[in-house]
């Protein structure tokens, strides 16, 4: 009696172990619908979002005095949005032919992730592709990474997947560089040395951060940061400075997405 | 009991089996769909609870209430569920996040089998320990992804995370204990 009841709880023990077999099959196996699923939770993240006014979305629901109260608010917050897109225009003015899409951040893990990614409430039907460059205002933010039909994901430029060329200017000749995210609040900026023969220059603090022309990311020359100060991190022989973001990545509430005209 | 009284309790008797049905069902709707409540919630905690850039992981949180209360099988399967819903960016294989907080919550849920749970303060300190090895697990597992991952800033700002969660386990036993009794 004893022996069968242990034989029939057996398999209920090893319950979770099948859950997570099936989870690391998921990850590993080449299944077609892979992205499909995670396109599907991101567009849900989206819905939810858009649904709850406290979770970043857009729906206003109040008493009538709240109500003037929240559209107030919401005037301000669209002549924000409107300087910016001006300030994106201004920043692509003369320029290789661009469109301009913007859209609103929804967050995705918000302060609780060592990722810095978030949403756009813009995806594939308004032309948005994985790789575009997205700003605020006139400072480069980040990259598309993936994207779903009403939605897209956006790695931020502090995330450790984000890479970019980009170039200090001075009167003595551009330093040229790769910034990337580390997971931190500051981007590390390395210079890079383009003639064998001359020093290895240095980063000072103060100096403007842009895009460099080369990049292939961003061909206009959107900032991205000040340097705050300047390190040479232990074990590595070159001197790096940590760049400071314009704006607080985490907190934007619309961005632009540039898409160059002719990949369409 | 006179004939009257006795009638009157025998027409109360279904109205009160009623009620507690209404409730059971209420609480599994609830159930059926706390994914979705829990989602909406992370957001808004991401939003506004945010304080020194850090705010709790609410499916974290979720996962481990679950599993201090259900048997193995069903808190890894709702952790695994939370943890395909929550990963939404390509940085880690999908699947990869779920099987992690599924692996956690069933060793959370085979530890309160072998420990004594009249013990005071047992579950706190098993959830509070595993809040920090999930949030932990979870930067080990994105710096072995992704190599530019700077360790260290990211540790600090998990243990901040979990320390968060801590703070918000007497809601969560709250709210369990409020759906443990229907």
């Amino acid at each position: 009696m004893a022996a069968s009841t242990m034989r029939r709880r057996r398999p209920q023990r090893r319950r979770h172990w099948w859950v997570v077999a099936g989870c690391l099959a998921l990850a590993f196996a080449p299944l077609p619908g892979k992205r499909r699923a995670r396109a599907l939770a991101l567009e849900l993240h989206r819905k939810v979002a858009r649904a709850v006014p406290l979770a970043g979305g857009s729906a206003a629901v109040g008493a009538p005095t709240e109500r003037e109260r929240l559209l107030a608010a919401e005037v301000v917050r669209l002549k924000r949005a409107l300087l910016e897109a001006n300030s994106s225009s201004e920043l692509v003015r003369g320029r290789a032919p661009v469109e301009l899409i913007p859209a609103e951040v929804l967050p995705l893990a918000g302060g609780a992730d060592a990722l810095h990614r978030v949403a756009l409430a813009r995806g594939r039907r308004d032309g948005v592709e994985v790789g575009l460059p997205v700003i605020a205002g006139d400072s480069l933010v980040g990259r598309v990474a993936e994207v779903a039909v009403g939605t897209c994901e956006v790695v931020l430029a502090t995330d450790p997947s984000f890479r970019v060329r980009a170039s200090i200017a001075r009167a003595e000749g551009e330093v040229e560089g790769l910034l990337r995210g580390d997971g931190s609040e500051t981007l590390a900026f390395e210079p890079v040395l383009l003639k064998p023969d001359a020093p290895l220059p240095a980063p000072r603090v103060g100096e403007a951060v842009t895009a460099s022309r080369a990049s292939r990311l961003c061909g206009i020359p959107a900032v991205l940061g000040v340097v705050e100060r300047v390190e040479r991190p232990p074990g590595l022989g070159l001197v790096q400075g940590r760049v400071r973001p314009l704006r607080a990545l985490l907190d934007l509430e619309r961005v632009v997405v540039v898409k160059p005209k002719d990949t369409r | 009991m006179s004939g009257a009284r006795v009638a009157r309790s025998r027409r109360r008797a279904p109205a009160r089996g009623g009620r507690e049905a209404d409730g059971t069902a209420l609480v599994g709707v609830l159930a059926l769909t706390s994914p979705l409540w829990l989602l909406a919630l992370r957001q808004t905690c991401g939003t506004t609870l945010a304080v020194g850039g850090a705010s709790p992981e609410v499916f974290g949180l979720a996962a481990g209430l679950v599993a201090w209360t259900r048997p193995a099988g069903r808190a890894a399967a709702f952790a695994a569920l939370l943890g395909l819903l929550g990963d939404v960016s390509n940085a880690l294989p999908y699947g990869l996040d779920a099987a992690r907080l599924a692996l956690l919550a069933a060793a959370v849920s085979r530890l309160r089998c072998a420990l004594a749970t009249d013990l005071p303060g047992a579950s706190a300190g098993v959830l509070a320990a595993f809040l920090l090895v999930e949030r932990a697990s979870r930067v080990l597992l994105l710096a072995a992804w992704l190599p530019g991952l700077a360790l260290a800033p990211a540790l600090a700002h998990a243990v901040l995370s979990a320390l968060y969660g801590v703070a918000l386990l007497p809601v969560g036993f709250a709210l369990c204990r409020t759906l443990g009794e229907r």
